[in-house]
């Protein structure tokens, strides 16, 4: 009798352990179905020898990385011997990329798991879509740099003035890169834009802050001057870029889209207005997020598809 | 062989193995445990930092219909939700028949089940609701007992003696759709049309609070449209018949009615924003601004309506998924789902459907177009799933 009961308790906690092995082996599946999961859809490819799939990818991801470090050191040494008004900018995009360059590396020196692999494939992404902005910028700093030289030489007289009131800061608050004006252009039908200003400001929206986890929301603003005559119901759109590259909204119902030289562009948000001819008009926004990211945001001013103004904030 | 003789020497040293035994026992039942706490969390892909997933089913004339959200904390500032998923059953209720009621209830109770225990969705965050278009035909039918039925039923089955289901009227519905679509600052300035298939309702605010709301009507819906100019095709097929067919169509009656329920809505003189809902809205948002595929809301202009509802004819080759994608050059934005969501389109509404829709959107459009003052249009996606927002704000327990 006893005998008996050993025996059936002895199956049952045999079987109970075969259960443990299959619901780790359930555990197990689910985890690589999640690994797999993470990787951005692509085409389904039929693996019969991972181990080398690994490591072409690899080998196809380490010759993108080299083409792209080759070409964005071209573009650095051109840049560096081309620009100056933008050392700034230029310096917090190289402060970016290495860092981004250093954390490839480092996912280099480690055996790669697909969910790594993905990641890589995302950094590099971000490698690429950065040196395409740079080309991006280059081309348009130099075209906006020699405007602007045109129009200061017709009109003889500084028209960046925008400096002071954007540098000043609360006291005993440590020195930061803070929002700077880059460029002012009179580039659409006479009306130029000054006195940029882009301040983050913490969620009771009482102080200004540095730190993107303070944050409650952005405030900008902008003077609009125009040369020719009157404008009834015109638009501007403000474009706010994150450190990512995707533009800021608050809401869709304040965003959308608008034409411009480049293609659609999405806006962050559209001031619409009327302007009276010889008025010195101080355009106002705010966009509140639900989370903001750290690093440099790109505020661009666009009126009809042109670009007339751009400045930088930093949260760290 | 060899598990024979495990087996036995395991046997004979039970009593040694007796606690080994015991904490694999313990070990497999805490596996157990986080198994199903792994699977107990929902999958979905939240869109906000701070948010709570709510769900809406609702009975409609067709069938139920259920709708997961995810509502952002400023969504009645914002007008903010994110669509997570969207799901119907057809029951055709307003048949009134013992088998569509059946079916109605079989479909309520699953839905329910669906969300509560699939998705996870605590009780209190589930709402019923029964459409207008139900309490409408009841009503006129002297059916209310069975809709009384169908709630006392649901109740009874999934055991909630304590669970709300609503009965919304006409004004409701508009006015829930209002509060949860449009946010707080626009909320008195926007006039709210939802362009269905077989009419066109909608609203605003006209005073200043959300008690008093100006409803607004035409019999004219998206499909009606299109099947008006089928029949005026007679034997030529041809799509340029059906665009000369289409103008005659909404240059008639269509237009006069038109004419007529704006005039006398006043929403002109009272509404800076027009707001459009419905399949209507969706496509052509969907197909006029791709990049904004994950805006809910995209303003628009009479202009961008009117150049693409000339295209839609003579260049519908120029909208496939392959080419609007090619156009978009910010390379951020995912062009994948936004295929798909083209395709989908596409699936919905064919290009005869589309001009009909845009041509029916234009002629509404076309009188609130002034010379002197410009009114913002804006076009809403999820139109269809607002209520639950506003519905959410309004129920859910405030600290």
């Amino acid at each position: 009798m006893k005998e008996t009961r050993i025996s059936l308790l002895l199956l049952l906690s045999m079987s109970l352990l075969l259960l443990a092995f299959v619901i780790l082996f359930i555990w197990g599946f689910m985890y690589y179905r999640k690994a797999i999961n993470a990787v951005p859809a692509a085409a389904v490819v039929v693996v019969n020898d991972s181990a080398r799939l690994v490591e072409r990818t690899r080998d196809s991801m380490q010759n993108v990385f080299t083409a792209t470090i080759n070409k964005i050191n071209a573009a650095l040494d051109s840049t560096r011997i081309n620009t100056d008004s933008v050392q700034l900018t230029m310096d917090a995009r190289l402060k970016e990329f290495y860092y981004l360059k250093t954390e490839i590396d480092r996912l280099y020196d480690t055996r790669l798991s697909p969910a790594q692999l993905a990641q890589a494939r995302e950094k590099l992404a971000a490698l690429q879509q950065r040196l395409e902005e740079w080309r991006g910028k280059y081309a348009e700093v130099t075209e906006e740099n020699k405007r602007l030289s045109a129009l200061i030489a017709r009109m003889g007289e500084s028209i960046d003035n925008s400096d002071q009131a954007v540098n000043s800061r609360p006291a005993g608050e440590p020195a930061r890169p803070v929002a700077k004006a880059v460029n002012n252009t009179n580039g659409s039908k006479g009306l130029s834009v000054t006195d940029l200003q882009l301040k983050a400001l913490t969620e009771d929206k009482q102080q200004e802050t540095f730190q993107a986890l303070q944050t409650g929301q952005f405030q900008g603003s902008f003077i609009i001057k125009a040369n020719g005559s009157a404008m009834p119901y015109d638009e501007i759109y403000v474009v706010l870029q994150q450190p990512d590259g995707r533009v800021l909204t608050q809401s869709a119902w304040d965003s959308g889209s608008f034409e411009t030289r480049e293609g659609r562009k999405i806006y962050s948000y559209k001031l619409r207005f009327d302007y009276q001819q010889g008025e010195n008009k101080r355009l106002n926004f705010s966009i509140e997020a639900d989370q903001y990211q750290r690093g440099t945001y790109t505020m661009q001013v666009y009126h009809k598809g042109i670009l007339l103004a751009r400045t930088t904030k930093s949260l760290s | 062989m060899p598990l024979i003789s495990i087996f036995t020497h395991l046997k004979c040293n039970f009593r040694m193995y007796k606690k080994l035994l015991l904490c694999a026992s313990i070990f497999i039942g805490l596996l157990t445990l986080c198994t199903i706490a792994a699977e107990a969390q929902t999958n979905f892909k939240l869109k906000f930092r701070r948010s709570a997933v709510y769900a809406g089913i609702e009975v409609g004339s067709k069938g139920v219909k259920l709708s997961v959200l995810e509502i952002g904390k400023n969504a009645q500032n914002t007008g903010t939700f994110n669509v997570l998923q969207d799901s119907s059953v057809n029951t055709d209720f307003i048949t009134f028949s013992p088998a569509s009621f059946s079916a109605t209830l079989k479909a309520l109770t699953g839905l329910y089940r669906v969300a509560n225990l699939q998705y996870k969705i605590a009780p209190e965050n589930i709402y019923t609701v029964m459409s207008s278009g139900v309490k409408v035909q009841a009503e006129k039918e002297n059916k209310l007992s069975w809709t009384k039925n169908l709630a006392d039923s649901f109740r009874a089955l999934i055991r909630e003696p304590q669970r709300t289901v609503d009965l919304v009227d006409v004004i409701d519905e508009a006015r829930l759709s209002h509060l949860g679509i449009v946010p707080e600052a626009k909320r008195y300035s926007t006039f709210l049309i939802d362009i269905g298939s077989g009419n066109t309702k909608g609203g605003y605010f006209p005073n200043g609070n959300t008690r008093e709301m100006k409803l607004f009507q035409l019999t004219w819906g998206t499909k009606s449209i299109a099947n008006g100019t089928e029949k005026r095709m007679e034997d030529n097929r041809t799509l340029a018949n059906f665009q000369k067919q289409l103008f005659r169509v909404l240059e008639g009656s269509a237009n006069q009615e038109i004419i007529y329920a704006v005039n006398v809505s006043g929403a002109y003189n009272m509404s800076d924003n027009i707001a459009f809902s419905g399949g209507i809205a969706w496509a052509v948002s969907t197909l006029l601004f791709p990049e904004l595929h994950e805006n809910a809301v995209v303003p628009v202009t009479y202009d961008e309506v009117l150049k693409f509802s000339q295209q839609i004819y003579s260049g519908y080759n120029s909208y496939t998924p392959a080419a609007l994608v090619g156009k978009i050059k910010d390379k951020t934005i995912d062009k994948l789902p936004i295929a798909e969501e083209i395709k989908t389109v596409q699936k919905v509404f064919d290009q005869r459907a589309l001009m009909a829709g845009t041509g029916l959107l234009l002629k509404i459009m076309r009188q609130f177009e002034g010379v002197y003052e410009r009114k913002q249009f804006f076009l809403v996606k999820s139109g269809q799933v607002g209520w639950i927002s506003a519905y959410v704000d309004q129920h859910s327990v405030k600290p």
